[in-house]
């Protein structure tokens, strides 16, 4: 019972939110599967779902992937010892793939940016 | 005594540190903060945003601008704290949902919330680098409410309208934006006007 309220606890304060899709959660997984050849827009959308956004660049259809994530450090919650480890992270994947006029994969790119909340400011 | 040195100890930690925990609103800004690697691959627009107010407060007060994505139906927050922002947004229209101006200092929260009187929208292109306008919220001296000898209280009123100060952004800045979007930001006013339940409450010029 101890056990089970702990897991509880434990599972209620490490809380996590995140939008997108979840299939790019794992950047890894993500840049390892897409280095198979001869992907096509019907394989892509397989893999991946349907993409978050689509849009034409320089002519050419472009998916958008993303997976965005807040999370807090349950170490947050110890007294004094959550003084140190406090911050919230965040965690911003994107996908984006670029079909040739055949709707096969000319080019990808994932990208990953991760790091305390909030996110620094360029300007 | 140890008992109540643990709790003095919890209450304080908890008073400093209270963990947030995650909401949509910090989704949005971590997914909203320019990134110029993601707006260099395209599908993104940039919106540079302007606030001002001079209502009378003992401490600084900034605005909160609440936009909902008219096609995701997704809302997110523009928290003007240092008198302009600037946001990285999907394509598409952008509608105005919530307006307030808010301050803190040493645990003391104020709040004006304008709610719905003001209806804005704005839209945004794939690759946009646009100045929305400048925010600017007027304090308006109403009637004299009530008296009590020589102090008395005075009605007070504001508003708000959209101006176009593009033209006066600090040069820093906006070579900063030049620089990391390669554009220069295009002046792209939100249309802003009172929404027709206030309309007849605004105060006269």
């Amino acid at each position: 019972m101890k056990k089970t309220a702990l897991l509880l606890t434990a599972f209620l304060l490490s809380s996590c939110m995140s939008t997108g899709s979840e299939r790019v959660k794992d950047i890894d997984f993500v840049r390892e599967t897409m280095g198979y050849y001869g992907l096509n827009k019907q394989s892509v959308e397989g893999l991946f779902g349907m993409p978050s956004s689509a849009f034409v660049k320089d002519g050419k259809e472009v998916y958008e992937y993303k997976y965005i994530s807040v999370y807090n450090n349950p170490a947050s919650y110890i007294p004094f010892v959550g003084l140190f480890f406090a911050p919230d992270k965040y965690l911003a994947n994107y996908l984006y793939v670029t079909f040739d006029r055949f709707g096969n994969v000319e080019t990808y790119e994932a990208l990953s940016d991760t790091g305390d909340y909030p996110p620094e400011k360029a300007f | 005594m140890r008992l109540l040195l643990l709790f003095g100890a919890l209450l304080w930690t908890a008073g400093c540190t209270f963990p947030s925990v995650p909401s949509d609103a910090m989704l949005a800004r971590a997914e909203n903060t320019f990134n110029a690697e993601v707006f260099s691959k395209g599908g993104k627009a940039v919106a540079v945003i302007e606030a001002e107010n001079d209502i009378p407060s003992r401490y600084d007060l900034h605005a909160v601008l609440t936009f909902r994505n008219e096609r995701t139906g997704e809302t997110f927050d523009i928290s003007v704290r240092n008198g302009r922002e600037t946001v990285m947004l999907s394509p598409g229209d952008y509608t105005l949902e919530g307006f307030r101006i808010v301050g803190r200092e040493r645990g003391a929260y104020t709040s004006i919330d304008f709610g719905k009187r003001y209806d804005a929208s704005f839209s945004l292109e794939a690759g946009e680098v646009v100045y929305l306008g400048k925010v600017k919220t007027h304090a308006v001296l109403g009637e004299i409410v009530s008296r009590f000898f020589d102090d008395y209280t005075r009605e007070l009123r504001s508003a708000s309208a959209v101006t176009d100060e593009l033209k006066n952004m600090s040069p820093n800045y906006a070579r900063l934006i030049e620089f990391h979007t390669g554009k220069k930001p295009s002046a792209k006013l939100m249309k802003w006007k009172p929404s027709p339940i206030f309309k007849n409450k605004e105060p006269s010029e």
